[in-house]
């Protein structure tokens, strides 16, 4: 211990208070404190209260992997919860261009097997998608790129081949040793989530519902009105990744589930909408004019319950043009300039309704407002008379002919609207006088949009009250000179058919949830009352006898009181001075109308172009049909339902004896097939309506053949030829139509001639009439 | 935190996530029981030829680097085949220990005021010691004698290219000279120097850096331009992460700035993933402990036995106190990029063992102090 003691000897000296040491000491201790607390602590919090959101933003930016996920768009549903277009989930096809090359980046021949691999990649995969090799093996080939999307919209199907595709081993060569080198394309692709839209009905009221772009999102019909109910709510997955890019395990991941769209269920009714869209492709083949359209429309609520214009596109393939002079057009235009834009104009104009978006001239249609307004305002009643020369002279220098050149000579003012009569409809407008006239063209809707929930609504084309002269005056009593909607056009015969009120037209009746529970329901809007119940019937009337026995008499149906007018307007926007709209407007029950029909058909060629002769028998197949549909109770007169009560007998079970005295009862005659002594069965069934004279064809026997005829054509035949050749033919006629107007020809049949019917069958034929049509 | 600021780049670059972790505690445990050790044994035994001693073997060690290491750009680590061994990391407690020594044998003319009476020394010195007092008889000289070992110090860790090092050395060895007594106007004259230097190479020509050697060039260019390099990608990542902190932090171990876009999170960055995952408050905390640390030391060594214990203690509290603080302005993207660690909390095995060392000694000052004799 001595060497240590005398080591720390002069430790043992206890340390003498040092003052000096002990303010240094502390000064400098208080300069570090006030560095970690100032200095440092300071910082951090300035960092993390002044940056902090901006850095963690960043952070997050890198950190983040965030994949979207496509919400489900919602399903538009007819009146009748009939889906029309669906949603169903779908796939991105993705893949990473880099990491291909990067695989055989080891290999001697690295470049040449890439090239060969992505061309045997994109080869199958075009199979698959339908797609062009070409752009896929371009995609695949910027192998600079880590991520691209391949291929959109991939479904179910299509996924699973894509699947086997990539698990399928890829031989590229031998190693050394003789063991074949392959690669599993799987690494070098992945998915996201899409979403599909079906269209199971294609054409079907294609331009009411819409296209959707590549992303979902709606850009024409209720697709974009409803866009935002319809697209839901696209949902998030967030996964951290570090910063090489591999995810981090899934504590770091959170999932924002997608929440699907709402449903819209449209006011469309598909039966409806059937009937429309067959009259009207029926009508564009046969008169072989630009277009046709229609709208049916449920008078008291403003419900849309059909509504189309063909030519239409497909659902399933909206970007074919198909009008074909637009077609040509556009084909002449190819490489130009202005190429794109031309394309995509023609091809809004196709996706669009035209009954909403385009202007026409109504023409002689909108005589029944003028009639109304005079009505309303008492400068004219159903006692008053007018008599037409041929033309009216407006203003001393203007003179306006009337469609019948000779003129109507005197009528009354019923029958002034069963003629058409163009200087009885200017008089009254001229005793009604621009402000007063002003007035109802106003009320009636004419000067505004109908506000619809379609887009792309059109605006009216009009003579303003501060330019409307006696002479726009004149013109515009008779519906010339300006231009509105068809819909803004059914509104306002509905507002007539409704007793006086204004509604509001729409497509869509409710939005509902996925489970199909209504979230909201359109409560049908009156816009105003413009005339009196009066004033309403007493048109209605008028409008009925155009139809018994005036310019409509084509979409005459029995039983059911049509009431229409009829109107062939010049085109003002057409160079071509013979282009002509034939169009028709009417609605049914007259007496307490329930549906009312718009049909147009636009530049017909040929003779007939008059509304009554192409667009009332369209309005009145489509009627018959809906009101049918709709068991609007039918109210025959008087004759109608003599006709009507003769039925087939119950011939089964009778001995053919019998059978015969029973037919001839009814005003039938018996063609027996077999040789058997009781009928065993009959064609037509019992019950059934056939003219006077038809032939009921009884089998005596069970095993007995059914006896086959062809149908004949009846086009063009009057009633009573039409006849004939049904009896020559073993077959009954049901008559439709005017059949009884003198000169009223077979223009349409039920079956098709050349097709195969038994004998006995039935047969309509539809009537049209052509004379005393003009209007 | 070592653990989960390690994982992520542990997993990613070696064969277990948790091999920083381990390799870390066990050196963690070897400190620990070295501070006990230490704490038992009276630090007095330090003040005798056994510094003067271990003086020289530093300096033996530091020269032995640079030669080992002769070729290569950065020469501070010695292979001792079992791990890499810093001797710069020593270093820093030897210069305390050189200069409290030294002080100790000249505190009688350190202490002298011009024309006042002479102070007494301390203690009795052995004759080697009174030789160098009767030397070094001056204030004047005395502080050049101080400045030189500091020097010394210096040149060699900054030839060893160990720049963090050696500004804290330098550092350190300034605080120990105020510590002595030195005359205030040196520090004043040294202020101005610091600042016109450190104001002409940040403001107007970093250049010159390149022209002495390139020392530290990249790195003040780096902070100064904030370019896109490899440094400039930590200290962003860094910040990032002190953002996303916010006042609670993301939670313990949920820190995401750490998954590789931290290069070496659990190196000298650790702070940043303290402040991501613990927030404002977690660094608060840290931060508060580390100056509780420093305030304690600063007890302790007003009431410790003697001169030499006193600024054994606060030499010690000045290395940690300086070193924390560089390490967050650092990470904090107040100063350029030095490459420091954060005491305790950064991976490191020599540094932990040496820290928890010091504080062994810390704690031997503590307990043969005044307070516990009373």
């Amino acid at each position: 211990m001595g060497f240590l003691d005398k080591l720390f000897e002069k430790n043992k000296v206890r340390k003498r208070s040092d003052l000096s040491f002990k303010k240094r000491a502390r000064s400098i201790t208080a300069l570090v404190l006030a560095l970690l607390l100032f200095l440092n602590l300071g910082r951090v919090g300035w960092i993390m209260g002044v940056h902090g959101d901006e850095y963690r933003s960043i952070a997050e930016k890198n950190q983040l992997y965030d994949t979207q996920i496509k919400a489900v768009r919602g399903t538009i549903y007819d009146s009748n919860m009939t889906p029309l277009v669906t949603s169903s989930s779908a796939w991105i096809l993705c893949a990473d261009p880099a990491e291909i090359k990067k695989n055989f980046k080891s290999d001697p021949d690295g470049d040449e097997i890439t090239k060969k691999f992505i061309a045997y990649l994109s080869k199958n995969i075009a199979k698959i998608l339908k797609g062009k090799t070409k752009e896929i093996s371009e995609k695949l080939s910027d192998t600079e790129k880590t991520y691209i999307r391949l291929a959109k919209k991939v479904d179910a199907n299509q996924r699973l081949s894509l699947d086997e595709l990539f698990s399928e081993k890829y031989v590229y060569g031998h190693t050394d040793s003789g063991r074949e080198k392959t690669v599993t394309p799987r690494a070098f692709f992945s998915y996201e989530n899409d979403t599909l839209r079906l269209y199971p009905e294609n054409n079907f009221a294609s331009t009411v519902i819409g296209v959707t772009d590549s992303d979902g999102k709606g850009i024409s019909g209720v697709e974009t009105y409803y866009n935002t109910v319809l697209s839901g709510k696209d949902g998030r997955q967030v996964t951290a990744k570090n910063s090489i890019g591999q995810a981090l395990d899934s504590s770091y991941e959170s999932v924002f589930d997608a929440t699907q769209g709402n449903g819209v269920v449209l006011t469309i009714n598909s039966n409806i909408q059937y009937y429309l869209e067959n009259a009207l492709n029926n009508a564009l083949e046969s008169t072989k004019a630009k277009g046709t359209y229609g709208i049916v429309m449920e008078v008291d609520t403003g419900k849309i319950l059909a509504m189309s214009n063909k030519p239409d596109f497909d659902l399933n393939n909206p970007r074919e043009i198909v009008d074909t002079e637009t077609k040509k057009e556009l084909k002449a235009a190819e490489g130009s300039e202005d190429y794109s834009s031309k394309l995509t104009e023609a091809l809004f104009k196709q996706w669009n309704s035209y009954c909403v978006t385009n202007n026409y001239e109504p023409g002689s249609t909108f005589k029944i407002f003028t009639a109304a307004a005079a009505l309303e305002e008492g400068v004219v009643n159903l006692n008053s008379t007018y008599t037409c020369n041929g033309y009216y002279k407006v203003a001393n220098d203007t003179i306006i002919h009337c469609a019948k050149v000779e003129g109507h000579g005197f009528q009354t003012f019923t029958q002034g609207l069963m003629n058409s009569c163009n200087p009885f409809f200017i008089d009254l407008g001229q005793k009604l006088g621009v402000q007063t006239y002003y007035k109802y063209f106003e009320a009636f809707g004419f000067t505004e949009r109908t506000g619809i929930d379609l887009t792309g609504e059109s605006y009216p084309v009009y003579h303003k009250l501060d330019k409307m002269g006696i002479v726009e005056l004149a013109s515009t009593s008779y519906g010339q000179s300006f231009r509105v909607s068809p819909v803004q056009m059914i509104t306002a015969t509905c507002a007539i058919a409704n007793g006086g009120k204004l509604m509001k037209p729409y497509v869509v009746d409710s939005v509902v949830d996925t489970q199909g529970n209504i979230i909201s329901k359109t409560e049908p809007t009156v816009k105003r009352q413009v005339i009196s119940e009066k004033t309403a019937a007493t048109v209605r009337e008028m409008m009925e006898a155009v139809v018994e026995g005036g310019t409509g008499k084509n979409a005459y149906i029995e039983g059911y009181r049509v009431a229409g007018k009829t109107a062939t307007s010049e085109k003002l926007d057409t160079e071509d001075p013979n282009d002509y709209i034939a169009s028709f407007v009417c609605f049914a029950p007259a007496n307490d109308p329930k549906i009312a029909i718009l049909v147009g058909v636009d530049e017909p060629p040929g003779v007939y172009r008059g509304g009554g002769v192409l667009a009332a028998p369209i309005a009145k197949e489509v009627m018959e049909s809906t009101l049918k549909y709709l068991n609007v109770e039918p109210q025959y007169t008087k004759d109608e339902l003599e006709s009507i009560s003769r039925t087939t007998p119950n011939l089964t079970g009778e001995s053919v004896a019998n059978a015969r005295v029973a037919a001839a009862n009814n005003g039938f005659s018996v063609h027996v097939v077999g040789s058997g002594t009781s009928v065993v069965s009959q064609v037509p069934s019992a019950g059934q309506a056939i003219p006077e004279g038809g032939v009921v064809v009884v089998y005596t026997e069970d095993d007995s053949k059914a006896e086959v005829v062809k149908v004949p054509s009846f086009t063009g035949l009057t009633a009573a030829a039409a006849n004939q050749t049904a009896i020559a033919n073993g077959l009954n006629l049901v008559l439709s139509g005017p059949s009884g107007t003198a000169g009223a020809t077979v223009y349409s049949q039920s079956i098709e001639k050349g097709t195969e019917v038994e004998a006995g069958s039935s047969v309509t034929v539809y009537f049209r009439a052509t004379a005393n049509m003009d209007d | 935190m070592m653990y989960s600021a390690s994982y992520a780049y542990a997993n990613a670059n070696a064969s277990s996530p948790d091999v920083y972790f381990k390799s870390q505690l066990i050196w963690g445990a070897l400190g620990f029981a070295a501070m006990i050790i230490i704490s038992k044994i009276d630090y007095r035994i330090l003040n005798s030829f056994l510094t003067p001693v271990i003086f020289v073997g530093m300096i033996g060690l530091l020269v032995l680097t640079l030669a080992v290491n002769a070729g290569k750009p950065v020469k501070r680590w010695i292979n001792l085949g079992f791990g890499q061994f810093q001797p710069s990391e020593i270093s820093k407690f030897v210069l305390i220990l050189t200069m409290a020594y030294l002080i100790c044998i000249l505190y009688k003319p350190l202490h002298t005021e011009k024309g006042k009476r002479a102070m007494p020394s301390i203690g009795r010195l052995t004759r080697p010691e009174q030789a160098l007092l009767g030397f070094f008889d001056t204030k004047l000289k005395c502080t050049f004698a101080l400045a030189f070992v500091v020097i010394i110090f210096c040149g060699l860790v900054a030839l060893e290219s160990h720049l963090s090092c050696t500004i804290l050395l330098f550092c350190m060895g300034v605080s120990m000279m105020w510590l002595a007594g030195v005359d205030k106007k040196w520090f004043a004259l040294l202020g101005i120097v610091v600042v016109i230097a450190v104001v002409y190479v940040v403001y107007i020509d970093t250049g010159i850096l390149q022209k002495l050697g390139g020392f530290g060039y990249d790195r003040v260019l780096t902070w100064k331009t904030k370019q896109a390099t490899e440094g400039a990608d930590r200290w962003q990542q860094g910040l990032l992460a002190i953002g996303s902190g916010g006042p609670f932090g993301v939670g313990f171990a949920n820190s995401k700035q750490k998954q590789l876009y931290i290069p070496e999170p659990q190196n000298d960055f650790i702070f940043a993933i303290i402040c991501e995952e613990l927030g404002f408050l977690g660094a608060a905390v840290v931060v508060l402990l580390f100056a509780a640390l420093v305030c304690r030391g600063f007890v302790i060594a007003t009431k410790a036995n003697d001169v030499f214990g006193s600024l054994l203690v606060t030499g010690i509290m000045m290395q940690i106190g300086l070193q924390v603080t560089m390490n967050i302005a650092v990470v904090t993207d107040t100063i350029p990029n030095t490459g420091i660690a954060l005491p305790f909390f950064s991976y490191g095995g020599t540094a932990l063992v040496i820290i928890f060392a010091e504080m062994g000694v810390v704690l031997s000052v503590s307990k043969n102090g005044r307070l516990e004799k009373q």
